[in-house]
């Protein structure tokens, strides 16, 4: 089925907010405007949604002057009670009330005025002239109110749907943090923004990407800091980005990254509020994707990764000791197979004697080479891994220690792998854990694989050479034209107070030149 | 973006010239240093220091008289169009031979050291695709693996240095100086060859962000290999003794594997390991350099494609020598002409005085 | 396009690189040899007898437990290179050096062969430079084939004895490794080598054996090696022990902590004088039978002066041994003298034998008592 059409030239720049001209379902082509009666803008409707079962229509008649009116909806989207209560009982049951109180009859030249200004208790209104934005905006759970006589349609704002209510962010939990994430609806989403920060200056801009989908995406920056240079580079990529379809925010991640041929992200997805604020302060851009419950930073760099909100929360002695661990554990993740593989076969001197003894004696009775070995565990793992993502709760704690245990143990029992092989598997697995970011710790743990394959052929030489291109591949990488790797390359000694340890409160007065803000005094620190 | 960087930083421009000139040579230069100077070996090397920090600073200046441009085109107005050219040539031949000495010096010492039964192809082919992937992106990523890769660099011939000091043995210095001075001097001569790579410095004015400090910081990067390798020497010297360390071919890598901590049994694997970074940011140096010069030679633009032209030209020219000794012959040779090389600047920067080519006052004529 | 040839091209490259792992050599493959014994061949004159010492794996398994953790192995050949390469006759397994842990020369060898050896040891890469090595009275194998308590395999026993027991007894020498000799090869200068020697069916490692020229001269036991250590300024902390005069008590042990020496040469109406200053801090660890009239103070004076003329003698003893008797000369003085006094050295270098051998010796020992434990003398 082929939802996503991918366009690789784009002759047609979108503008943002431009329209789109919807296709109709039946086979005539319809014209779009709006006729000033109510059948023919009635029947328009019709011909696009009337082999929907969950589009509501709905005529009834307005006074004593039998007014013809008629409402349009999609059931679901809108919440019933607006309807009965704001809608249809004020313009069928109080008009006429009135209308008796005044002993007058409500002309149809003045009606439309009448029910905007008078009827109609509906918070939000909004009048159209097209029927394209008309059904755009019924489809995003508006009603569409025709009245006869008249070309303008009055969209009324009755949105409600059912939402899973704001919950503990699943993919990042922290001990001392809040336990709000953001949700699957957009204004939710940016309705925790501004609760987090009440900045006038924070600004959130919505426009609609996807031909289909229509999707709504909201970015929000704060004026001042942020750069605009950035803004407008953001603003250019999504206008670039033609698809019919965004699907969450991690498609259109990659929709509008620089480099799609790295394994690691180029922008930092995350599900926290706090998260999100933090970096809104330092000058970066938040994109939302409606139905996605994940936000995208721009830019990021890879020192980004290893930041996790629970580092401020604690003190920073402790914080700069655990993101030193997360660190080390991030090169352990990937390189601790390669590592021993190469020193066990290549250079087996570089091992305490009693060690390499224990090694030989423990791979004595193991009929594969230690690469092929390694490979085999390393497989497996994520074949754990991969399983326990599926399974359902009850399961999956079973599934963690049937496979770490018992899979683990009874390999080595039966001679297929040497218990050191099943310790260096498990530690990496468990330091890939350790990276705050999901997108990051997979991206890094990919680069595992050909690592082992490398020091098998080249010992430690080879591993040394890997080491090297990977710097050179991350140093390379730009993210929205700044340095994936800052502060390490170009080393920016005021940045270095955040990267590897977590420099004291009081001392963070200056933001990091990481995103180029333009107001470089954090105001809050006298 | 506004207020990016809008080139090399000063740190940059440091660790630049730092990697380029710490290189292969560093675990044979305590032999080197020994055979020629015996006791003074490490004053030798330090006097050497002191003559590429001049030298460094007349290039410089020199080149800071022409701020937008590299060597390959101010040595044409400073030259004229022929000369200019040709000592752009020069500079190309050069830089592509010292580039395959030390690679074929560096894949020789690896077969010997750690990979005895891997074929030389296999190791420089691996080192020339990676140098290949560093210097196709340009200056900025040269420098920002140059950023990367010091301080490990630097940890690991701090802690080898450290780890013998209590083993040096002060009293062999009481006869240092016996034979006067002059043979250290002579001596000096001979060990330049440890701080070639300065020459980066020719090339990289036009693209650094702060050009009023870049006599500083290039100072800066040339002082930190001066003490490195004084103190690598002195060390070296003072544990083994003169005699001993001259028979040694690879005399750091003994250095290392002699100490003596509880668990750590081969620390020389672990300094060669590091060493493989010192060699490569050398050799992405000169990669860079010659490629750099020969499309300017050639009036061009885009220096990537020529990469990869001269790529298989130096793999061919290293695998030329036979044996060690014809290698070492080379490193002989290469020691002199670098250090020729960067004596060139002392009559450039006196021509161009005297023809009155370049600086503040000459560009506002222009 | 042009891209897409480029990137083609270089993956063919990488796959060269691919094409084989050369070095690439199974750990459990490898026998790693943790001992060697050279001595010369009871039959053939030219050739010496190799034993290497191989340790077997299973040791260290916590499953099963093998009778013999090592093996030994002797192969007859020219020199240790060529009998290294015989053992591929023998084993499925590539001898490999880099777990060598000791050396041990028999005494034959020593004597005659020692200097040969070196080259082969030093050219590879794979050794590693702090190999001990020891000399043994009559045959080195029968060191490889003694039974020990704790730490079943003979080479990490001798290993760690050599490493550790030089800081507990100063009867003990310290060792020599590769590096050491090499040094001394190729500086020309003398050395002790910690001696082994069986006495009934155990091991003893007093003593030391004195090399000069790279030769085996002689041995030196236990009491006379204290002297020597001394001189060379190694001692880090050892007991010595004394007899004490009638009025003082029988005998007294000092724990030394601290022995700081400086050896100096220096000329003097054309001869060579060479200047000891040791100072010797320790603490009383046994005082047997003491008087206990005498006041504290100067009990410790004159225990101190009593250890100051001991040592002296000691010093003095082994000295003129290494001096008159075998002419050798384990204190880098010849490279002190090359340092200090250059241009006298260059006179002499011919008969530096004859200057060793007329040399005087000034000594200046201070002996410090800083405690004497938890009871009163």
């Amino acid at each position: 089925m082929k939802i996503i059409k991918r366009n690789k030239n784009p002759k047609n720049k979108e503008v943002i907010g431009e329209r789109q001209k919807p296709q109709p379902q039946s086979e005539d082509r319809v014209n779009l405007d709006l006729s000033k009666n109510l059948d023919e803008n009635y029947e328009k409707f019709q011909a696009f949604l009337k082999e929907s079962t969950d589009a509501v229509f709905r005529r009834f008649k307005l006074g004593q002057n039998k007014i013809s009116c008629a409402l349009i909806y999609i059931d679901g989207l809108v919440e019933k009670e607006v309807v009965h209560n704001s809608i249809l009982r004020p313009m069928m049951s109080n008009v006429l009330e009135y209308e008796a109180m005044i002993e007058d009859v409500i002309k149809p030249e003045e009606a439309y005025n009448f029910i905007i200004d008078h009827v109609i208790s509906v918070a939000e209104i909004k009048e159209t002239e097209t029927l394209d934005e008309a059904m755009l905006l019924v489809l995003s759970g508006e009603v569409a109110l025709i009245i006869d006589g008249y070309d303008k349609l009055i969209i009324l704002s009755a949105r409600g749907w059912s939402t899973r209510g704001l919950s503990d962010p699943q993919s990042e939990s922290v001990i001392r943090g809040a336990r709000e994430g953001f949700t699957e609806t957009l204004r939710t989403n940016t309705a925790l923004l501004r609760r987090k920060c009440k900045d006038p200056n924070m600004v959130i801009r919505t426009i609609r990407l996807g031909r289909r989908s229509k999707t709504d995406v909201a970015y929000a920056y704060i004026k001042g800091i942020t750069n605009p240079r950035l803004i407008e580079e953001l603003e250019e990529r999504l206008s670039k980005v033609d698809i019919d379809l965004i699907a969450s925010a991690g498609h259109l991640e990659q929709l509008i990254q620089d480099n799609s041929l790295t394994p690691l992200p180029q922008m930092q997805v995350t599900e926290r509020p706090d998260k999100t604020i933090a970096n809104l302060m330092e000058g970066r851009i938040i994109v939302l994707v409606d139905n996605s419950p994940f936000a995208l930073t721009i830019p990021t760099t890879f020192a980004q990764f290893f930041q996790s909100p629970e580092d401020y929360n604690e003190r920073w002695i402790v914080s700069s000791f655990i993101r030193f661990i997360r660190w080390a554990a991030s090169f352990f993740a990937v390189f601790t197979p390669a590592v021993y593989i190469a020193v066990v076969t290549y250079h087996p001197g570089l091992i305490p004697t009693r060690l390499a003894l224990s090694i030989a004696a423990a791979r004595i009775g193991v009929p594969f080479p230690s690469i092929i070995e390694a490979v085999l565990m390393e497989l497996t793992i994520e074949l754990l891994r991969e399983s326990g993502a599926r399974l359902p709760k009850g399961i999956g704690q079973t599934i963690g220690i049937v496979g770490g245990l018992v899979i683990g143990d009874a390999a080595v029992n039966a001679g297929l792998t040497s218990p050191i092989m099943v310790i260096i598997v498990a530690l990496t697995a468990i330091a890939s854990f350790v990276i705050p970011t999901y997108s990051a710790a997979i991206g890094l743990r990919t680069m595992r694989f050909p690592l082992m394959l490398i020091a098998a052929t080249l010992g430690l030489y080879g591993v040394m050479l890997a080491f090297i291109f990977i710097n050179i591949h991350l140093v390379s990488i730009k993210s929205f034209g700044m340095n994936y790797m800052t502060p390490q390359a170009p080393t920016i000694f005021n940045d270095m107070k955040d990267f590897v340890i977590r420099g004291p409160a009081r001392k963070m007065k200056k933001r990091p030149v990481q995103s180029y803000p333009i107001d470089m005094i954090r105001m809050d620190m006298e | 973006m506004q207020n990016q960087q809008k080139g090399l930083s000063n740190f940059q421009v440091s660790a630049l010239v730092t990697l380029s000139a710490v290189g292969m040579i560093i675990i044979s230069i305590p032999r080197i240093a020994a055979e020629q100077a015996g006791i003074d070996g490490a004053l030798a090397v330090f006097l050497a220091g002191i003559l590429s920090i001049i030298l460094a600073g007349v290039i410089i200046t020199l080149s800071k008289r022409f701020p937008t441009k590299t060597v390959i085109e101010y040595s044409q107005e400073i030259l004229g169009k022929l000369f200019g050219k040709v000592y752009g040539i020069i500079l190309v031949l050069y830089s592509i031979t010292v580039l395959s000495y030390i690679l074929r010096g560096f894949a020789d010492a690896l077969k010997v050291l750690l990979l005895p039964r891997t074929p030389l192809e296999i190791t420089m082919i691996c080192m020339l695709l990676v140098i290949l992937y560093c210097v196709h992106g340009g200056i900025s990523t040269i420098v920002r693996t140059c950023e990367i890769f010091l301080l490990p660099l630097l940890l690991v011939i701090v802690l080898t240095i450290f780890f013998n000091l209590s083993e040096v043995q002060l009293f062999r210095y009481r006869s240092s100086l016996s034979n006067g001075i002059t043979p250290v001097f002579k001596a000096a001569f001979g060990v330049t060859t440890a701080y070639l790579g300065y020459e980066i410095l020719f090339f990289i004015l036009p693209f650094i962000q702060d050009k009023e400090k870049f006599m500083i910081f290039g100072i800066r990067g040339t002082v930190l290999p001066v003490l490195i390798y004084s103190g690598l020497v002195f060390v070296m010297i003072g544990v083994l003794g003169p005699t001993t360390t001259s028979e040694l071919v690879y005399p750091a890598i003994h250095l290392a594997r002699q100490i003596g901590i509880e668990f750590i049994e081969r620390f020389d694997i672990l300094f060669i390991i590091f060493w493989i970074l010192a060699v490569f940011t050398t050799l992405t140096s000169y990669l860079y350099m010659a490629s750099f010069s020969l499309t300017r030679v050639l009036g061009m633009r885009n220096y990537k494609p020529f990469i990869l032209i001269l790529l298989p030209l130096c793999y061919v020219a290293s695998i030329l020598p036979q044996n060690i000794s014809e290698i070492n012959m080379i490193g002989k040779i290469v020691n002199y002409v670098g250090f020729f090389v960067a004596l060139s600047s002392i009559p450039l920067l006196i021509i161009a005085v005297i023809r009155k080519k370049g600086g503040k006052a000459n560009a506002e004529k222009e | 396009m042009l891209k897409k040839n480029r990137l083609f091209c270089l993956s063919l490259l990488l796959m060269f690189v691919f094409t084989s792992c050369w070095d690439y050599k199974e750990i459990e493959d490898k026998a790693f040899i943790i001992g060697i014994a050279l001595d010369k061949d009871a039959e053939e004159d030219e050739e010496i007898e190799v034993t290497f010492q191989i340790a077997e794996p299973n040791t260290f398994t916590p499953i099963g437990e093998s009778e013999e953790p090592f093996w030994n192995i002797s192969e007859t050949a020219i020199d240790l290179s060529k009998a290294h390469i015989q053992l591929a006759k023998r084993m499925n397994q590539i001898p490999s050096l880099e777990h060598c842990q000791i050396i041990l020369i028999g005494e034959e060898f020593a004597k005659t062969q020692q200097d040969e050896t070196l080259d082969f040891l030093l050219r590879t890469y794979n050794i590693r430079r702090r190999v001990h090595i020891g000399v043994v009275k009559d045959k080195a194998k029968d060191i490889l084939e003694l039974k020990f308590k704790t730490l079943l395999i003979p080479a990490f026993v001798i290993s760690e004895m050599m490493n550790e027991n030089h800081n507990y007894s100063l009867e003990v020498t310290n060792y020599m490794d590769i590096g050491g000799i090499h040094m001394a090869e190729t500086n020309n200068f003398d050395f002790i080598l910690p001696k082994l020697i069986i006495d009934e069916d155990k091991l003893d490692m007093s003593g030391g054996g004195v090399f000069k020229d790279m030769h085996l001269v002689g041995w030196l036991d236990g009491e006379e090696i204290v002297g020597i250590r001394f001189l060379r300024g190694d001692v880090n902390s050892g007991f010595l022990s004394v007899e004490l005069s009638e009025d003082l008590g029988k005998r007294a042990m000092m724990n030394v902590f601290e022995a700081v020496s400086s050896m100096e040469p220096e000329i003097k109406d054309g001869r060579l004088l060479v200047k000891l200053d040791l100072r010797i801090e320790g603490d009383m660890t046994e005082i047997v039978l003491a008087n206990k009239e005498i006041n504290e103070t100067e009990f410790l004076n004159r225990l101190e002066k009593l250890y100051e003329q001991d040592v002296k003698n000691k010093i003095e003893k082994s000295f003129r041994k290494m001096q008159q008797e075998f002419n050798s000369d384990p204190y880098q003085l010849k490279e002190k003298l090359m340092s200090y006094y250059p241009e006298f050295w260059k006179e002499n270098q011919e008969n530096w034998d004859e200057v060793y051998r007329s040399a005087a010796l000034e000594l200046d020992v201070k002996v410090l008592i800083r405690r004497i434990g938890e009871i009163k003398h």
